[in-house]
């Protein structure tokens, strides 16, 4: 008791502060609960959020919060955020999913629970944030070590990244403490919070509208209508999972019998940009017109061999090779194919001149030649 | 077929010499499992003194390779005769590992 009498508090905020001190081993197996919980819910259901954590009110700030409004309180179960928990998402949207997720894990207490974002007029900015008072489910978790485990409520708080910084920032100018803020750096905070709520709708608004884009593409992708499609990152990925060079992959394996490692052909699309290819309708005139000249290519570094593996990305690889052959790009037009895919490395010259020798002997070559 | 390994923190080095064929990959995976402890993550190969590499030597590489994928990590193959990186080239394996 002695160090409870530091704090100055009445007898009836000591005898709280005494309970915090007796309960503080079930506040920090709580803590720990609830962590876990939160982020198994959170990776279950697939969500990829800034950050997730948790503490247990320290007994400094607990006592600075009843020698504040202790009277407000008859005893220490009516103070919900001795424990509490917080979920930080990248979007504001990702708030409401959190909640949902929340209100089916934990038991919540809605006469407690609060959602600070509808609280402000039309005019006002300030705190946004989601609070659920909630207890751990007995069906979850329970432990006879820890009998109040389940009865004792903690707090859970959802917001975004920009809430939280502006919520952080807010408590460092030390409102918590009943110190009076001056009239002009509230109102200063305030219009941050109006620019963050701002700003948290256009993150969300791009997202949307980058999510809109991509299965669009999707959608033409798998429609087939290639000459609609801009080659990019997105798009590519989209193509690729159509096996687009799986006929000509399949067919070089022939000639050996050979096992085929799926590999990613994502790396040849810095090349295809550079090289022009400005559509997926690009694409498919590249197989069409050069997937006979490729294979021979393949069929002439593979036949003499008893190779019987090759990786799927060998396809694009040789398309690629007869592309720029025929259109005169030779041996430094290989070197920087390589470079592009595989990094700089003495390698790739050697590589480009032994492809290079090879080709030479072949039809599309001989005629080149004659062109 | 002779083979040398060197741990060095996460890093495994390993020296390949003469022909990895056939017979040599056999003999050879059971000594790169024992060598591949939980640690390693990177792995580099010295071909230097590698003649020659069939179908079975390029699984060996594929397995290698995909392992410290899995981790995260990164296969390297050094000094690469001229027929080892023909090969690696003809069957597209050249763009997947680090080569230096």
């Amino acid at each position: 008791m002695e160090n409870v009498k530091d704090y100055g508090l009445d007898l009836h905020c000591t005898l709280i502060l005494e309970e915090y001190r007796e309960s503080l081993p079930t506040f920090l197996k709580m803590k720990e609960i609830v962590l876990d919980l939160l982020r198994s819910m959170v990776s279950g259901a697939g969500l990829y959020v800034n950050g997730i954590e948790a503490r247990v009110k320290e007994e400094k700030s607990l006592a600075g919060k009843l020698e504040l409004k202790g009277s407000k309180y008859r005893m220490l179960s009516d103070i919900t955020d001795i424990v509490g928990a917080r979920v930080i998402t990248f979007y504001s949207e990702e708030v409401d999913k959190i909640a949902s997720l929340v209100e089916k894990t934990f038991e919540v207490d809605w006469t407690e629970s609060v959602d600070k974002r509808k609280l402000h007029a039309l005019d006002s900015f300030g705190y946004d944030s989601l609070h659920y008072i909630c207890r751990i489910p007995e069906s979850l978790c329970s432990d006879p070590d820890y009998p109040d485990l389940n009865s004792i409520r903690f707090e859970i708080q959802m917001r975004t990244a920009l809430q939280h910084v502006w919520a952080t920032i807010n408590l460092d100018t030390g409102y918590k403490t009943g110190v009076e803020v001056p009239r002009e750096y509230l109102r200063n905070l305030n219009r941050l919070a109006g620019m963050l709520e701002l700003a948290d709708e256009q993150f969300s608004t791009i997202r949307s509208s980058i999510n809109d884009y991509r299965r669009k593409v999707h959608a033409l992708v798998e429609d087939g209508r290639f000459e609609e499609v801009s080659l990019d990152g997105d798009t590519f990925r989209s193509y690729l999972e159509l096996d687009p060079f799986g006929r000509l992959t399949r067919k070089i394996a022939l000639i050996n019998q050979a096992e085929v490692q799926k590999t990613s052909s994502l790396p040849y699309l810095e090349v295809l940009k550079m090289l022009g290819f400005k559509t997926l309708a690009d694409l498919e005139k590249l197989k069409k017109e050069y997937s006979e000249d490729a294979y021979q290519l393949a069929l002439s570094q593979l036949g003499g061999t008893d190779i019987d593996i090759i990786a799927s990305s060998v396809a694009i690889q040789d398309l690629l090779t007869v592309y720029i052959l025929r259109n005169g790009g030779g041996e430094k037009g290989l070197e920087f194919m390589y470079d592009s895919v595989s990094g700089p490395s003495p390698y790739n010259a050697v590589r480009a001149k032994q492809v290079l020798s090879a080709a030479s002997v072949l039809s599309f070559m001989k005629d080149k030649e004659k062109d | 077929m002779e083979v040398s390994f060197e741990k060095k923190d996460n890093l495994l080095l390993m020296a390949f010499a003469g022909r990895l064929d056939t017979v040599a990959s056999g003999d050879l995976m059971p000594k790169i499992g024992d060598a591949m402890d939980p640690s390693v993550s990177d792995v580099t190969v010295d071909c230097s003194a590698l003649d020659y590499i069939s179908s079975s030597g390029l699984r060996i590489f594929m397995t290698l390779y995909k392992r410290t994928a899995a981790k995260g990590g990164k296969f390297t193959l050094k000094n690469l005769s001229p027929q080892v990186c023909e090969v690696l080239n003809i069957t597209g394996m050249a763009t997947l590992f680090n080569i230096e």
